[in-house]
């Protein structure tokens, strides 16, 4: 292989060498998540010539990120995370094959993005992908590189590797169930340190770098915390038993069913019903948008400010939604109904759906009685 | 036996970083802590000792290191 100058420390440092560097530039790494974690990670993934990298977040840029997520700069509020980290990451190291997924992993599309890859790498910040993605490399036997943080503590440790005794564990071999929402307050709620992530995300590319080049130890079946305030870490050693109490998915039939929401106590917010007379009431307030999912011919038109958009256009249009409560709008309700519960899982919590109750021939018979 | 105990992330707001007390065994344990302290009912935290962590009720010795650690949502 022809020697290239970008990877020379790596050449000359013993117990790497060439032989490491090629194995890394014939690996492939997904890396869930361009946050905090994702961030620090990516970039030396990339730098060390790591030859295919995926990114997946469909997060957009936020002011409070960038005291920890240093891909991203000020001027790039309200872009793609996974976009942006893609550009940079490219003019870092334009030999790497980057592909980056501006979308939110699910049970319908995680399957064919991690069997593409070597190694995953969980910097996810929330529970329900973190149950998915671990029991998805379980069930395809991926190795999995953990890491999450929490205030000035972090947890990284390898799963589905197996250790010298052929023994492999999995995020359910430390929890078998997820916690109570409420016991589990992310970073947003809690704060965190905005170098941990720095640290944390670090050693997961450490570790993926271990795994693809079979230098060093890699932390298979232990976890290992490391709190910043008084710099103890712990290497704690993760049995092969799996509790009882543990329910995880044990096909990938069953994976592509199984409702990680659900299972992390994740209510998904409905639909609100809007009467006819609530909707005259509020249809024309600050903050709200009316989107009528009727084809373009159907009669009668609404008579005050709303954006049209046919139901099946609707999926490649969800960016035209930008405010805070949307009132999806059809001819009987049935389309609405079926348009909020699409828009529900499309926008976050933030934004409050509503849809028209009867549809336009209700508002019809309330305006006319 | 006195055990040492050692709690991490979220059970730090409800317990001291660290302490010592006296147990039986580790079911023994978070449960009397429990019993003192609500704000850990119905908690999810897996349990080590000295290092390893346990699946099951096991009996503790003088000087045990008990850690008691929640899981990290945060990325």
């Amino acid at each position: 292989m022809e020697r290239n100058d970008r990877y020379s420390r790596h050449y000359r440092l013993s117990g790497f060498g060439e032989v490491a560097q090629t194995k890394l530039q014939s690996g492939r790494v997904l890396v869930v998540g361009a946050g905090g974690l994702g961030c620090p990670a990516l970039q030396y993934l990339v730098a060390a010539g790591v030859g295919k990298i995926g990114i997946i977040d469909h997060d957009r840029i936020e002011l409070s990120n960038l005291q920890r997520q240093v891909l991203f700069g000020t001027n790039e509020i309200g872009l793609y995370k996974a976009e942006i980290a893609a550009a940079k990451l490219r003019l870092l190291n334009p030999e790497i094959d980057i592909r980056e997924y501006v979308l939110h992993l699910s049970t319908e599309n995680a399957v064919e993005l991690v069997e593409g890859y070597d190694v995953v790498l969980d910097c996810t910040d929330n529970f329900a992908t973190r149950y998915l993605l671990s029991d998805l490399c379980a069930l395809l036997g991926k190795p999995l590189v953990f890491g999450a943080i929490y205030k000035y503590e972090g947890q990284i440790a390898v799963f589905n590797v197996a250790d010298d005794n052929g023994v492999k564990t999995t995020y359910r071999h430390l929890f078998p169930l997820p916690p109570d929402p409420l016991d589990a307050p992310d970073c947003n709620e809690v704060g965190v340190l905005g170098v941990l992530p720095g640290i944390i995300g670090t050693m997961q590319a450490t570790e993926a770098i271990k795994l693809l080049t079979g230098v060093g130890q890699p932390l298979c079946n232990k976890l290992m915390t490391i709190n910043l305030l008084d710099n103890r870490s712990m290497v704690l050693d993760i049995p092969e038993t799996l509790s009882k109490v543990a329910v995880y998915p044990t096909s990938l039939s069953h994976f592509e069913a199984f409702g990680y929401d659900d299972h992390c106590g994740i209510t998904t917010p409905s639909v609100h019903r809007i009467s006819p007379q609530e909707f005259m009431e509020i249809c024309q307030g600050n903050g709200i948008l009316v989107v009528d999912v009727r084809n373009v011919d159907e009669q009668p038109k609404l008579p005050f400010e709303h954006v049209q958009i046919p139901l099946q256009e609707l999926p490649e249009n969800v960016e035209k939604i930008d405010r805070n409560h949307v009132i999806v709008v059809c001819q009987s309700g049935k389309r609405s109904q079926f348009a909020g519960q699409f828009l529900r899982e499309k926008l976050g919590a933030d934004c409050r759906v509503s849809h028209l109750e009867g549809g336009v021939a209700a508002l019809e018979i309330y305006n006319n009685g | 036996m006195k055990v040492k105990v050692l709690t991490f992330g979220s059970l730090t707001d409800i317990l001291e970083r660290e302490f010592s007390v006296e147990a039986q065994d580790t079911d023994g344990l978070t449960a009397s802590l429990t019993a003192k302290h609500a704000g850990l009912n119905g908690r999810k935290f897996l349990v080590a000792v000295n290092d390893t962590i346990v699946k099951e009720n096991i009996a503790l010795k003088e000087q045990d290191v008990v850690a008691l650690m929640p899981p990290y949502s945060g990325g």
